[in-house]
């Protein structure tokens, strides 16, 4: 690759010094990083170094890091293609998307990629409703989050039933017409009329004596139900219904208590992770003959350390795994599942943020990828074994140490030369670095790590 | 007259399904008076004859050597006489690690055209033409072999497809235990690691990614992968983060998933780096809350929702 940037060039020491530096090298990414930067003059230069091929157009207009700056910029040029490109780049802004409508010629394919863009804003998605009579870019904007209630009623109004599956699950769509969306619906547009948050009262009272269990279930699932209904329910037979119950935070420690007995491993397992569950009850589900019920319940924040205890000799491994992850578990738990015979338990370990360092120190003469991944992300593996593990010859192991909050500096500017340019990248903003060491960088054979070497110090000053 | 030398590989006890492959691929190259000779090499070889009398293979040669599982030397060795007798126009063998473990060093010293991880084959005229990917997989490779009188391939697995129509072909055994080899068998290990799941070899994989928001739901999924009997998977926040172990990342820096047939992305963008390990899917079905996600260009079937909502009525169809 023939060299952008002159040798030993040193870290600029302005954002001018840093714009000019690009324009110098012409290296088309690290523009794109500066450019948002970058006035007058410079501005002009780098939005000639950007533009002058149409080939580059056309690539940082796909290109997922392109900054949002450029992309408006790109959105100015009389290209359909580019347009199209910015159209389904989701870094693409709401500014950005007006300007593709405004000089859309109402393209279709455009208009329609436009109502399922996150960042279409509702003024643009109304625009869109108010213009257009295609179904498909219709239902979009019925479907589109941003779009908001008094379009969606226009909708409605216009094309009374055609969206109803969009509106039942619309957050914005207002009360009055849920009401409608119930009484006009098949079984699933009145279940999500069951689960919206505006749901009124009295419809969630008429779901109640409905014998579709989708809708049971679903109702069952809300939390607005008073204690009487959630009783009744709770005597239902239907098992998706039962275990949805389970699961609903309104559901009181009472009736928890009481579903416990269930005989659906699945309603067991749903409950196994309320923390509203007695002393007694939750040594039940430790005893419990189902693998996944334990294993939820190894989880559980408020597991007394007596049966984190008797989980921790599970015979399940995915159980005794689980303990492992359970952030309450105490450290001499973790001390004995460190030598447990599952490796991918011995990892749980290893990633546990309450393992001791000696712990951590043992875990990290294995052998296993998963194992000494964990130990070298883990912020309480001593420096020193940091420093081993960053040589490596596993990747996944370096980048462990590479995403350690607590690596330091010396650990980490050897990896500054890692074969892997993910490595490189992610070492960036690596905040135990300076910036001479981030500008060690600037010059990377790979484009990505060179953008975002640029980029950062382009918001540094940008912040200024 | 052509022969197409193939060879067959088994592992612990069992022919691999790409032995079968690779007899599939051969009969893209095949005219009706050539002919289709499998070898299979091993202290048991005669035990995988059966499973390899498939229609359009020929013969099989059952080969005798000495070592129970695979030696690249003996491997090497016997192909090479193999080769001596039979005289190929072609040589097919699996891309694998048994193969990488002596594919080159046999072609280079035979001087034969060769290519590896090849997933196309046809003749152009006389000439045979393999395709292969380069670039990283962002080009197809067209491969002729000019001047070469045999051809080595190694090819590609989970692209021809089997057959599973029995035949009749004749069979011969050769004894050739006393080629030996450098090296010496001490003691069998069994692969270690936190997985015993070889997610390359599985046909129905269920994969989550960062929309599973929580380290917690990892364990929804995994009970929802166990009752549709799905292998689960993931993209790498989800390895890296230590929530799943790595032997399940699918991707660039993960796995090929190269023989699932129904793959099932939860919460997962589709960025190009995962995409590499699993779009060639024939079946892919992404479940994602923006309907703008990249993962939706290569899906079969797409679900604009939210995960643990089709999550929640997949359980209740199950149960
Ligand atoms: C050199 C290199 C190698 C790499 N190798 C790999 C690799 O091998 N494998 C790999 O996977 N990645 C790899 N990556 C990383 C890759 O670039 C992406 O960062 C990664 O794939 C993103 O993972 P994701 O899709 O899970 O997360 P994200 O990109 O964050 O996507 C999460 C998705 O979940 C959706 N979502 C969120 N909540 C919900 C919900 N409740 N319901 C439905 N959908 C929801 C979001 O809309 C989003 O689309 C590599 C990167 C580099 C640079």
């Amino acid at each position: 690759m023939p060299m952008l940037f002159p040798p030993d060039i040193s870290l600029p020491n302005s954002a001018d010094a840093l714009i000019d530096c690009v324009i110098n090298s012409g290296d088309l990414h690290s523009a794109a990083a500066v450019y948002e930067l970058a006035q007058g003059e410079q501005k002009k230069q780098l939005r000639d170094l950007l533009c002058e091929e149409r080939r580059n157009t056309l690539l940082l207009a796909r290109w997922e890091h392109t900054p949002a700056a450029v992309l408006q910029m790109l959105a100015e040029i009389d290209d359909e293609t580019v347009r199209l490109r910015l159209d389904k780049n989701p870094a693409s802004r709401a500014g950005t998307l007006n300007t593709i409508y405004k000089n859309s010629g109402h393209d279709r394919q455009l208009l329609c990629l436009l109502t399922q863009h996150a960042h279409s804003s509702s003024t643009l998605l109304k625009r869109l409703a108010m213009s257009e009579d295609d179904i498909p870019i219709l239902k979009s904007i019925a479907a589109h989050p941003n779009t908001d209630a008094n379009t969606l009623m226009c909708l409605e109004k216009h094309y009374p039933g055609m969206f109803d599956n969009e509106l039942a699950v619309h957050a914005e769509t207002p009360t009055e017409l849920l009401e409608t969306l119930y009484q006009r619906g098949n079984c699933f547009i009145r279940s999500a009329v069951v689960s919206h948050i505006r749901c009124p009262e009295h419809l969630l009272d008429s779901a109640f004596n409905e014998t579709d269990t989708t809708i049971l279930r679903h109702l069952a699932a809300n939390p607005r139900l008073d204690s009487e209904k959630l009783a009744v329910l709770a005597q239902h037979d239907d098992v998706s219904v039962l275990r949805t119950l389970a699961g609903n935070p309104s559901l009181g420690a009472e009736l928890a208590n009481q579903m416990i007995q269930n005989s659906s491993n699945s309603v067991r397992r749903t409950l196994a992770s309320r923390t509203d569950l007695t002393a007694e009850n939750l040594q039940r589900l430790v005893d419990d003959d189902d693998h996944w019920v334990r294993q939820w319940v190894a989880r559980h924040p408020k597991l007394p350390d007596l049966l984190l205890n008797q989980l921790a000799s599970d015979q399940n491994d995915e159980v005794r795994r689980a303990v492992t992850r359970n952030p309450q578990t105490p450290v001499d738990i973790l001390r004995q599942l460190a030598e447990d015979s599952s490796v991918w338990v011995r990892a749980g370990v290893a990633y546990q943020k309450n393992t001791p360092a000696d712990v951590l120190s043992t875990l990290s003469e294995e052998s296993d990828v998963d194992v000494l991944s964990g130990v070298a992300s883990n912020p309480n593996t001593p420096q020193a074994i940091l420093i081993r593990l960053s040589g490596s010859q596993q990747t996944d192991i370096r980048r462990g140490v590479i995403i350690n909050p607590q690596a330091e500096r010396d650990t980490l500017l050897p990896l500054l030369e890692d074969p892997y340019y993910l490595h490189r990248l992610l070492l960036v903003s690596n905040p135990a670095l300076n910036d001479n060491d981030r500008w060690s960088l600037h010059d990377d054979p790979d484009l990505s790590v060179r953008f975002m070497v640029f980029k950062w110090f382009a918001q540094k000053y940008l912040q200024l | 007259m052509k022969t197409f030398l193939l060879i067959a590989e088994h592992r612990r006890g069992e022919l691999r399904p790409i032995s079968l492959e690779v007899i599939a691929a051969a009969q893209e190259l095949r005219q009706a008076d050539d002919k289709v000779v499998v070898a299979v090499i091993g202290e048991q070889a005669e035990n995988y004859v059966a499973d390899l009398s498939v229609a359009g293979v020929d013969e099989i040669i059952s080969v005798k050597t000495g070592s129970v599982e695979f030696d690249p030397d003996i491997f090497e060795s016997v192909v090479t006489s193999l080769m001596e007798k039979l005289d190929p126009e072609v040589v097919l063998l699996p891309h694998s690690v048994d193969s990488l473990g002596y594919a080159a060093t046999l072609a280079r010293k035979g001087n034969y055209g060769f290519a590896t991880d090849v997933y196309g084959l046809q003749y152009d005229g006389d000439e045979l033409v393999a395709t292969r990917s380069g670039y990283d997989q962002k080009v197809n490779v067209e491969l002729d072999f000019p001047g070469k009188q045999c051809v080595l391939l190694t090819i590609r697995p989970s692209v021809f497809k089997a057959t599973e129509e029995s035949a009749s072909p004749t069979v011969s055994v050769e004894d050739m235990t006393s080629i030996g080899s450098r090296s010496t068998n001490l003691e069998f290990v069994e692969a270690g690691g936190a997985d015993d799941i070889d997610i390359t070899t599985v046909d129905f994989i269920m994969s989550i990614g960062r929309g599973i928001a929580e380290e917690a739901n990892v364990e929804q999924f995994r009970e929802l992968a166990e009752m549709a009997d799905a292998t689960l998977c993931c993209s790498r926040p989800i390895a890296d983060s230590g929530w799943l172990p790595k032997s399940r990342q699918v991707g660039q820096s993960g796995k090929v998933v190269g023989s699932c047939k129904l793959y099932v992305a939860m919460g997962i963008s589709g960025s190009i780096q995962h995409m590499a390990g699993m779009k060639h899917v024939p079946t892919i079905v992404a479940v994602n809350s923006d309907p703008g996600a990249s993962i939706f260009t290569i899906a079969k079937y797409g679900i604009v929702g939210d995960i643990f909502e089709i999550e929640e009525e997949l359980r209740s169809h199950f149960e």
